[in-house]
């Protein structure tokens, strides 16, 4: 898809996630806020976009994944590597790995759209026998506004707009929660699917000329390194923990799987005198972090 | 489940107010000034017969462990025809919710809030006078603002007895159509008539200009940070 419209001698600019003609001097798209220099990079490059969501509860650990995944594919120590296409895609990749480096995680992401951090970045496969080149579009939304657009759909219409096209999702589940915390976390998961779900269909229904094998979605199980049981087995750790949504799954998505991964060895809690707790990172040992994107990759 | 922002309200809001309260409400760390006892007022439209008031401030330590304080903000939605007794201002309709207790943090938080009555008539107030002494700053804020343009005030120290003393010099028919908040960072999602600012670098003055919203420093101000500079 090309984002320039040519009109007479004028080129326009078109929003990389809503296609809505913008302008130039904007600073975010009036219709979804994705921002501009997104989607000039996206013009500039030309050729097909792939995007991949990213989509979990408030807490799940989207933010510290994306910003580390970013930082394994540019450092191109496995299958796939990963350069950046912009500052602003390094964004999020310096922000998550300066706060690692301080022995903290990043702070909430802020609900409001123009404060999301977006990750473009060009995927070159490593392997000399499988050429393959594609540019991938991840948002980092805010687990809140997530929340908020599965009940009341188009609130937030960015994240409406990428889940629609993306190729590939990742639901992130925090492990411990979903272990300890009863099935809450569960049926947020089940709520979510059930959104991408309706969402797909909905556009299958649209488009009934097309075939739509709908997105591979891989379920990720982060903050493994506090639940062994996860890491061991992802999907008998699934059965066991999130029946709702593994069935659900089943019924609904033909190719989805699930993961563990982490991203420190070990963490702690701070407490204050006022009873203020701050989780504290104890050392960075990424695991399991790439393995989702490669698969999803493998198979969409 | 935790995260969700409308965590309470009273019978009586629809599910599109809800929503329009949602599009407008701050989260994690949008309040401007971050010591712990920091408020700020936010007025705005709710739909062409009800505004919304509202109250900033920070609730606690952030719930998940990641730093930070809980932004919470306490709304009092009104039917405009009931803000006539108050001269259609909103910092007097502010000011006796205050008063009488209500836009102030709960010790306990409950899914379903009373609705509240006000009196018929404000408390007594005296006309307030803007934190500096220049006017023609003020006078331009209020043409601009008459004149259906969206303002930034940079770096007034006391912006609730500015935003005050400006809808002082607004018609009474025009108060209503003037949103603001006091206190809270530039946001696209939230289209403020009236913002005030500490102050504004080269990428928000972009990000303004971008919305249309005029960047007005007031002269006396702007003589202050001459000063110091020295």
């Amino acid at each position: 898809m090309t984002n320039l419209v040519e009109f007479g001698e004028t080129t326009a600019l078109l929003c990389a996630c809503c296609a809505e003609e913008i302008s130039e001097q904007d600073t975010y798209c009036f219709d979804c806020q994705t921002p501009i220099s997104l989607s000039r990079a996206v013009a500039l490059r030309g050729g097909s976009q792939h995007f991949i969501s990213v989509l979990g509860a408030s807490n799940a650990g989207k933010t510290v994944y994306l910003g580390l995944l970013l930082d394994i594919l540019s450092n191109g120590g496995g299958p796939l590597r990963g350069l950046a296409t912009g500052a602003f895609s390094v964004a999020l990749q310096a922000q998550v790995v300066t706060a690692l480096e301080r022995r903290m995680f990043p702070e909430k992401t802020p609900a409001e759209a123009d404060a999301w951090k977006w990750l473009h970045c060009q995927i070159n496969s490593q392997d000399a026998k499988q050429e393959l080149q594609l540019d991938l579009i991840a948002p980092d939304f805010a687990g809140e506004a997530i929340a908020m657009e599965i009940e009341q759909a188009g609130l937030f219409p960015a994240i409406q707009h990428v889940v629609s096209r993306s190729s590939g999702i990742l639901i992130l589940c925090d492990s411990v929660q979903v272990r300890d915390a009863g099935p809450g976390e569960d049926l947020f998961a089940m709520k979510l699917a059930s959104y991408i779900a309706q969402l797909r269909a909905y556009r299958i229904d649209r488009r009934r000329s097309q075939t739509d094998a709908g997105p591979v979605l891989a379920i990720v199980f982060t903050k493994s390194d506090g639940c062994p049981e996860a890491s061991a087995d992802p999907a008998g750790f699934a059965a066991n923990n999130t029946p709702r949504l593994l069935e659900f799954c089943r019924q609904t998505f033909s190719r989805h799987a699930f993961f563990a991964a982490s991203v420190v060895g070990s963490s702690g809690t701070l407490v204050d005198d006022s009873g203020k707790q701050l989780n504290v990172p104890f050392h960075v040992e990424p695991r399991g972090v790439s393995e989702p994107l490669e698969w999803i990759i493998r198979n969409s | 489940m935790k995260g969700y922002q409308l965590i309470a309200r009273s019978a009586g809001l629809d599910r599109d107010t809800a929503q329009t309260l949602c599009r407008w409400a701050p989260s994690h760390s949008a309040l401007i000034d971050q010591r712990f006892d920091a408020d700020c007022l936010n007025v705005f439209p709710v739909d062409p017969r009800h505004v919304a008031i509202s109250r900033t401030t920070f609730g606690g330590p952030e719930y998940s462990g990641r730093g930070g304080d809980q932004v919470v903000t306490l709304f009092l939605v009104a039917p405009l025809e009931q803000c006539a007794p108050y001269e259609f201002h909103s910092v007097s309709v502010a000011e006796t919710a205050l008063a009488l207790g209500h836009l102030r943090l709960p010790i306990t938080s409950h899914p379903q809030l009373a609705a509240i009555d006000l009196p018929t008539c404000p408390l007594p107030r005296r006309k307030h006078e803007p934190a500096l002494g220049d006017s023609t700053a003020w006078q331009q804020t209020v043409e601009l603002l008459l004149a259906n343009q969206r303002v930034a005030l940079v770096g007034v120290p006391d912006p609730i007895t500015s935003v005050a003393a400006i809808i002082d010099r607004l018609p009474i028919e025009r108060r209503m159509d003037v949103s603001f908040t006091t206190g809270l960072h530039w946001s696209s999602r939230r289209e403020f008539r009236l913002q005030f600012l500490p102050t504004v670098d080269r990428v928000l003055n972009q990000k303004l200009a971008a919305q249309q919203v005029r960047c007005l420093v007031p002269a006396a101000v702007d003589q202050s940070l001459a000063v110091a500079s020295r």
